[in-house]
C-alpha cells in the first residue's frame, strides 16, 4: 500500500467511525495513532502519543480558548447575554432573522479579537443559542449562524494565521492585514444575506417580532450598559494597546465575573453550573485539538497533503483553474485539519506555484486563509459544527448540518467574487 | 541505501534551511554516491516544534536535528553561558568559542547520546523599538521589551525596562498595537517576522547571542557503514563550524538593508557606551553566574572566563571587521511557532 | 454499585472545579499584569504562570467532558438502528476512549521522566517542567476513571446520569 493511499484510507475510516457515533476527537485520535503506527512505525506512534497531548494545550496563545469560554459562561449565567439580546431584539426584532444577522455580526467582531474560530463559536454559541431559542428561532438557523460566524474573525486583524502566512512567504504582513479587511466584511455581509434569504423563504425559521418603540429601546439600552462596557473594554483596550489580543480573553473573563457579581447573578447552584459548563466545553475543545494533532501527524507522515499540493502545482492547468483546485483542496483538507496546521504544512509547497503563476501573494494569502476556515463549517467533519453542537443542550449534528448549506453557498459566492474581482483584496499598495 | 531524517524548527525559506541544511545534505548524499539520502522536516511540520528537536534525536524519531540550546530552558546550562550579555557582537567569535569549549571537554555531559555535528551562535542581538529612540542606558527606563531568554530578561530588568515573554509569532501585533515598545532580536528574525513594518528605531548594541546545536543520534551514527560516517564527518565539525560567522552576517544583512531602505534610525552603540553598559551589568552577570552554580555548574566562573578568552582569541586572530561591515546584530529566534499549534 | 458510580462522578466533578479555578487564576494573573505594568509592578513571568494554570485547567476539565459525554459526535445512525446494536457501538467507543487514554498515559510517563531528568524549566521563572506534566498525568488517569462509570452503565444498561453538559 502506498503511503498516500494509507492516508486516504485513514480519512475514510475516520468518517466511518464518526458515522457510527464515535466522538469526533476519539475517531480522529484512534485512526491517527493507528495510521502513524502503520505508516511510520510503532516508535513514531509512541512518540506522538507521548508529546501531542502536552503540546496541544501548552502554547500560550491557546489560553484564549478557555478564558473566552469562561467569559461567555459567566455572561450567560449572570443574565448578561439575556439583557444584551433583549436590546438587540428591541432594535432588529421586527425583521425576520434579525437576531441571527446580529449574531453573525457579533461573531465577526468577537472573532476579530479572539482570533480562534473554536473559541468564538463556543463563547458566542453559549451566549446566543439559548437567547435565539427564547425568541423561537429554529435551531438549524441559530446554530448555523453561530458556526459560520465563527469563521469570520480570522480575516479581521489581529490574525496570527495571516502573520504566519506572511512569515512563510515573505509577504508584507501589513498588506495582508489590509487586504483581508474587505473580504472579511464581504463574508459578514454575505452570511447576513444568507440568513435573510432563508427567513424570507421560510419565516418560521426566525420569526419577526413586534416593533419596539424608541422609548422602550432607550430604556432597555439604559439597562444593558454594563455589558456594552465590558465588550467595549475588551475590544477598545486592545486597540489602545492596554493589553494584547491574548490578554483580552483574561480581561473579558475577569470583567464578566465582576459584572455577574455586581449584578447579583452568582449563587451557589449558578457557580456549580458555571464550573460544569466551562469544564465540559473546554474539555471537549481541547480533546478535539489533541485528536486533530494525532490526525495531522498521521496525514503528514503519509505525505498525502504534500502529494496533492505537488500534483496541483505540476498540473500545468490554466492559472484560474489551478486556483480553483487549490481552493477545493483546502476545503477537503479542512475536514480534518485545523487551519493553522494546513497553512503551515501546505503553503510552503503551494507558494512557489502561486509565484510561478504570477499570483499576487496578498490576494493568494487572503484566499487561502479564507478557504482554510471554510473547512471548519463543511460537513461531514467541521470543527465549528461540533463545537456549536456542544453549546446547546439537545442540539443534534444533523440539525446543524441542515442549516449550514446556505452559509457554505455564501462562501462559494465570496470565493467566486474574489476570483473574478481580485481588486476586492485591496491592500492599499 | 539509507534514508536519514533531519528536522529543524525554522521555515523552509530561512537561510538555515537554504544555505546550510539543504547544501549539507546534498554534500553528504554526493559524497556517498547516493547511498544516503535525506528527508527534511522544517519548521511548520509536526516534527518542526522548536522545543522538541533534541528530544526527537534522543528518541530516534529523527536521526539529525538542528535546534536552539535554550528551549526548553535548563538542558544546556554550561553551553548557555555563551548567552551572557555583551560577551561578543560577532557570530564568528561566539561560534568559535562554543566549538572550542566543546572540543576541549568543557561542556560536560550535556551532549550525551548525541553525535555533535556543529554548534554555533548568532551575531549580537539589537534592541528594536517603535517610536522610542534609545541611545543610552537611561533611555531604557520604563520600556516594555519582548525578551528571548532569561539572561536578557535579567539584563532588561536591571536596566529598568520591563521584559515580556512572548512567542515570536505574536511580536508583530504586540508592537503594532503598542502593547510592547520593542523587542530584542538579531536582524534576521526582524526581517522574517516582517517586523520592519512596525519598527522605527534600531540600537545596534551587540547585546547577547543565542546558541544552536546540530546533532545526530549517536547510535544511528555508529550503526552506519564506515564510508558513510566518513562522509558525514567531512561535511561537519571543523569543516562546517567556521562557515557560520559569514552565514550569520549574510542572513542579518537582509534585515538591516530592509530597515535602511525604510529610512529607519539605526544607532550603533559606541564601544565606550557598550563598556559602560557591561560595567553596569556586572552585578547582574555575577548574580546569573551564581544561579548557574546553584543549578549544578560549579565552575561557572571559570567557564564564563574561558568563553571570554576564546572570544578574545578569535578577535585577535581575525582582522577587525572593516567599519563599513559593522557586524550586524543578528540572531535566529524560533522563527516559526511550534508546529503543533492549531489556532482555530 | 450506583453509589460507587456516583462517587466517581463526584470526584471527577471536584477535579473539574479545581480546573476551572485554575482558569480563573490564569485570568487573574494576566489582569494583574495588565494593571500592574501601568503602575510599575508587572507580574514577573506571567506567560509561564498562564501556561501552567491553563495546563491544569484543561487537564482537569477533560475527564469531566468524558463523564457528561460532552465529546460531541453524530448520532444520526445510532438513533435509527436497534437499541441493542446502538448500545454495542457506544460500548466500543467507550472502550476505544479508555484504550486511547491508557496508551497516552503509558507513553507520556517516559517523556515526563526524560524532561525531568534533562532539567527542563519554564522559560522565564524557571518553574520545573514537572509542574506542567503532573496535571496532564492526573487528567489522563482521571479520564480513564471517568470513563469507567460510563462503560459500566452501558454494560449494565443503566441510564447515564447526565447526557449533556447542561
Ligand atoms: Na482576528
Ligand atoms: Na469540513
Amino acid at each position: 500500500m502506498s503511503m498516500p493511499f494509507i492516508g486516504l484510507t485513514g480519512f475514510i475510516l475516520t468518517l466511518v467511525l464518526i458515522a457510527l457515533g464515535f466522538p469526533v476527537a476519539i475517531s480522529m485520535a484512534v485512526i491517527g495513532v493507528a495510521g502513524i503506527a502503520i505508516s511510520g512505525g510503532l516508535d513514531q506512534a509512541a512518540y506522538v502519543l507521548s508529546t501531542a497531548p502536552f503540546e496541544s494545550i501548552f502554547p500560550y496563545s491557546f489560553s484564549v480558548i478557555p478564558l473566552f469560554v469562561l467569559m461567555g459562561v459567566f455572561a450567560a449565567h449572570a443574565g448578561l447575554s439575556r439583557s444584551l439580546f433583549d436590546v438587540i431584539n428591541a432594535f432588529v426584532g421586527q425583521w425576520r432573522g434579525g437576531l441571527a444577522v446580529s449574531t453573525v455580526g457579533a461573531s465577526a467582531v468577537f472573532g476579530a479579537i479572539c482570533g480562534s474560530s473554536l473559541a468564538t463559536v463556543a463563547t458566542i454559541g453559549r451566549v446566543a443559542m439559548p437567547e435565539m431559542r427564547r425568541y423561537n428561532y429554529d435551531d438549524s438557523l441559530a446554530a448555523a449562524s453561530v458556526a459560520a460566524g465563527g469563521t469570520l474573525g480570522v480575516l479581521i486583524p489581529p490574525s496570527i494565521i495571516l502573520v504566519i502566512f506572511g512569515l512563510l512567504t515573505q509577504t508584507p504582513i501589513g498588506a495582508l492585514f489590509m487586504g483581508a479587511i474587505i473580504p472579511g466584511i464581504l463574508g459578514t455581509v454575505l452570511y447576513a444575506l444568507a440568513v435573510i434569504v432563508r427567513t424570507r423563504r421560510n419565516p418560521a425559521l426566525g420569526p419577526a417580532g413586534e416593533r419596539v418603540d424608541w422609548g422602550r429601546r432607550v430604556a432597555l439600552l439604559g439597562r444593558v450598559w454594563p455589558v456594552v462596557l465590558l465588550f467595549g473594554l475588551v475590544i477598545g483596550g486592545m486597540q489602545l494597546g492596554w493589553f494584547s489580543p491574548t490578554e483580552a480573553a483574561a480581561v473579558g473573563a475577569v470583567g464578566a465575573f465582576l459584572l455577574a457579581l455586581v449584578m447579583g447573578g452568582l449563587s451557589g447552584p449558578v457557580l456549580r453550573e458555571i464550573i460544569r459548563e466551562t469544564a465540559a466545553l473546554t474539555g471537549m475543545i481541547f480533546l478535539i485539538l489533541i485528536g486533530a494533532a494525532f490526525f495531522n501527524f498521521f496525514l503528514e507522515t503519509t505525505g498525502l497533503p504534500m502529494m496533492l499540493a505537488d500534483a496541483i502545482g505540476a498540473s500545468g492547468l490554466h492559472p484560474t483553474l489551478v486556483m480553483v483546485l487549490i481552493l477545493i483542496f483546502y476545503i477537503i483538507l479542512g475536514c480534518f485539519m485545523d487551519s493553522m496546521s494546513m497553512i503551515l504544512l501546505t503553503v510552503p509547497l503551494l507558494a512557489p506555484v502561486a509565484l510561478a503563476l504570477n499570483f499576487d501573494m496578498v490576494w493568494f494569502g487572503v484566499l487561502v486563509v479564507t478557504v482554510a476556515e471554510i473547512g471548519l463549517i463543511t460537513p461531514p467533519v467541521g470543527m465549528n459544527l461540533f463545537v456549536v453542537q456542544a453549546t446547546a443542550p439537545g442540539l443534534k449534528q444533523e440539525t446543524v448540518i441542515r442549516g449550514i448549506l446556505p452559509f457554505i453557498l455564501a462562501d462559494v459566492l465570496r470565493m467566486a467574487l474574489l476570483l473574478i474581482f481580485p481588486w476586492l483584496v485591496w491592500s492599499g499598495l | 541505501e539509507t534514508k536519514l531524517s533531519l528536522s529543524h524548527y525554522l521555515p523552509a525559506v530561512h537561510g538555515i534551511h537554504t544555505d546550510f541544511i539543504e547544501p549539507w545534505t546534498k554534500q553528504v548524499t554526493e559524497c556517498t554516491g547516493g547511498e544516503v539520502t535525506f528527508e527534511i522536516f522544517p519548521g511548520g511540520t509536526q516534527k518542526g516544534n522548536v522545543a522538541k528537536q533534541q528530544e526527537q534525536v534522543l528518541a530516534g524519531v529523527v536521526d539529525i536535528a538542528h535546534g536552539l540550546s535554550g528551549i526548553p530552558r535548563g538542558r544546556f546550562n554550561r553551553t548557555s553561558l555563551v548567552e551572557m550579555p555583551f560577551l561578543t557582537r560577532d557570530a564568528g567569535a561566539a561560534t568559535h568559542a562554543l566549538w572550542s569549549l566543546y572540543n576541549e571537554g568543557d561542556l560536560g555531559d550535556e551532549y550525551n547520546g548525541l553525535k555533535v555535528l556543529a554548534l554555533h551562535a548568532h551575531n549580537g542581538g539589537l534592541l528594536h523599538t517603535n517610536g522610542k529612540h534609545v541611545e543610552t542606558m537611561e533611555d531604557m527606563k520604563g520600556l516594555r521589551i519582548r525578551t528571548p531568554s532569561p539572561p536578557v530578561s535579567e539584563m532588561l530588568t536591571f536596566l529598568g525596562a520591563t521584559p515580556q515573554g512572548l512567542p515570536p509569532g505574536e511580536v508583530y501585533e504586540n508592537i503594532q498595537r503598542k502593547v510592547i515598545d520593542g523587542t530584542v532580536f538579531p536582524w534576521d528574525p526582524v526581517k522574517s517576522f516582517g517586523l520592519n513594518e512596525v519598527l522605527t528605531d534600531h540600537l545596534d548594541m551587540g547585546a547577547y547571542t543565542v546558541s544552536f546545536f546540530f546533532v545526530m543520534n549517536q547510535k544511528k551514527y555508529d550503526s552506519l557503514p564506515e564510508n558513510v560516517r566518513t562522509c558525514i564527518d567531512q561535511a561537519s565539525g571543523d569543516a562546517l563550524v567556521p562557515k557560520f560567522g559569514d552565514w550569520w552576517d549574510k542572513w542579518d544583512a537582509a534585515g538591516r538593508e530592509e530597515a535602511e531602505a525604510a529610512g529607519h534610525t539605526i544607532t550603533v552603540l559606541s564601544d565606550e557606551e557598550r563598556d559602560r553598559w557591561r560595567e553596569a551589568l556586572k552585578p547582574m552577570i555575577d548574580k546569573y553566574i551564581e544561579t548557574m552554580k546553584s543549578e549544578g555548574v560549579e565552575d561557572a566562573d571559570a567557564l564564563y572566563q574561558k568563553f571570554q578568552d576564546k572570544v578574545a582569541e578569535f578577535e585577535a586572530s581575525a582582522p577587525a571587521a572593516p567599519a563599513a561591515a559593522e557586524p550586524a546584530a543578528a540572531s535566529a529566534e524560533p522563527a516559526a511557532e511550534p508546529a503543533a499549534q492549531p489556532a482555530n | 454499585m450506583a453509589s460507587f458510580l456516583r462517587r466517581v462522578d463526584g470526584l471527577i466533578e471536584f477535579l473539574a472545579a479545581i480546573g476551572v479555578l485554575a482558569y480563573c487564576a490564569a485570568a487573574l494573573v494576566s489582569v494583574a499584569d495588565v494593571i500592574g505594568r501601568r503602575i510599575g509592578t508587572p507580574v514577573p513571568g506571567v506567560v509561564d504562570l498562564v501556561q501552567l494554570f491553563i495546563m491544569a485547567g484543561a487537564w482537569l476539565s477533560i475527564p469531566w467532558g468524558f463523564s457528561v459525554a460532552a465529546h460531541v459526535g453524530v448520532d444520526f445512525l445510532l438513533e435509527r438502528i436497534p437499541e441493542g446494536l446502538a448500545r454495542l457501538l457506544r460500548i466500543i467507543a467507550a472502550i476505544a476512549a479508555i484504550v486511547l487514554m491508557v496508551l497516552i498515559f503509558v507513553e507520556c510517563i517516559p517523556t515526563y521522566r526524560m524532561q525531568v531528568m534533562l532539567g527542563d524549566k519554564s522559560q522565564q521563572l524557571g518553574i520545573p517542567i514537572a509542574f506542567y506534566w503532573l496535571p496532564l498525568l492526573l487528567g489522563v488517569a482521571a479520564s480513564v476513571l471517568a470513563l469507567i462509570p460510563v462503560l459500566l452503565r452501558l454494560l449494565l444498561n443503566l441510564p447515564q446520569t447526565r447526557t449533556a453538559a447542561h
